[in-house]
């Protein structure tokens, strides 16, 4: 089976959402620093690539873990993909969770003003600080999407 | 398998008109009257609660499937997260054609399009529409043909 967490950005609330799911992100506390700046380029470097599924890794289940950033257009791209994925004949499930009401807006400015050069010493900060605002939310979600999923193939 | 794929913002004109150019339920070699567009599959008929569904149209005679597909705006986004997931599941996707048929169309054929899925004055808008899409037809053609003659490649 394959799970697709979704979101506006691909790299924000549902990057971690899936990096809990697949075990990378730790589920009882903030990731460890070197992570947190992983984060960061994660961000720079795939935060504008919507529509680029991203594969984070395998659960423990062996449930393959995605990431997918659609900038607001989540009923087609979910539609799209299950559609396709029928006509190709591709008998693996897939399952979509939402983790839109996780990202909240300071992932709009993080990205807005990454684009400056004096960003890179303010920015990874304002990501941290909503990285620790927002990680239990992320967590639930991570949570309950493995447990809904026990026992499905 | 061989799949094409005419995407347009809406899935109900444009596409539609082009797969039946491509499929030879329209004519390729003069602009078809009003009457020939009632008859159509899908002609005016996607809701918008199923964009980003693909619908079949038919299999052309170089064994292609020919869909339709409405993505709005959002085929910058739609299109690689269906080609990054294929390519998650392993499937080749040389065999894959997606065609933009959104050639530039006379204003009238959008708010035809518009009149007719939104606001549900369907006699009206279709109306529009056919006129609009008949004063856009060669360029629908040129678009058509220029796939098939791709398409003749890759079949040779």
């Amino acid at each position: 089976m394959r799970v697709i967490y979704y979101s506006y950005w691909g790299t924000y609330a549902a990057y971690i959402a899936a990096s809990i799911h697949a075990g990378l992100y730790p589920a009882d506390r903030l990731p460890p620093e070197h992570l947190l700046s992983r984060q960061w380029e994660i961000c720079r470097k795939y935060g504008r690539q919507f529509g680029n599924l991203l594969y984070i890794g395998l659960d423990e289940d062996m449930k393959e873990i995605y990431c997918l950033g659609c900038k607001g257009k989540y009923g087609l791209a979910v539609r799209a993909i299950e559609n396709f994925s029928r006509i190709f004949g591709i008998d693996e499930p897939v399952h979509f969770i939402s983790a839109r009401h996780c990202e909240g807006m300071i992932p709009f400015y993080v990205e807005k003003l990454r684009r400056f050069t004096m960003s890179d010493r303010y920015v990874p900060k304002l990501l941290n600080r909503w990285m620790a605002r927002r990680y239990g939310k992320c967590r639930e979600l991570a949570q309950a999407a493995k447990q809904s999923l026990k026992g499905v193939i | 398998m061989k799949i094409l794929v005419y995407y347009c913002y809406g899935g109900a004109h444009t596409s539609v008109t082009c797969a039946s150019i491509h499929l030879n339920y329209l004519p390729s070699d003069r602009i078809p009257g009003p009457e020939e567009f009632a008859p159509l599959p899908f002609y005016d008929k996607m809701d918008h609660d199923k964009l980003g569904t693909p619908v079949y149209m038919g299999r052309d005679e170089y064994g292609w499937d020919v869909y339709i597909i409405g993505l709005k705006r959002a085929n910058a986004v739609i299109i690689p997260a269906i080609r990054t997931y294929l390519n998650a599941c392993g499937k080749d996707q040389a065999d894959l054609l997606l065609v933009n048929a959104l050639v530039e169309l006379h204003p009238l054929t959008s708010i035809g399009g518009y009149s007719s899925r939104r606001l549900g004055l369907l006699s009206l808008g279709r109306r529009m529409t056919v006129w609009g899409i008949r004063k856009s037809y060669p360029k629908f053609l040129d678009l058509v043909s220029r796939v098939k003659e791709n398409l003749r490649m890759r079949h040779y």
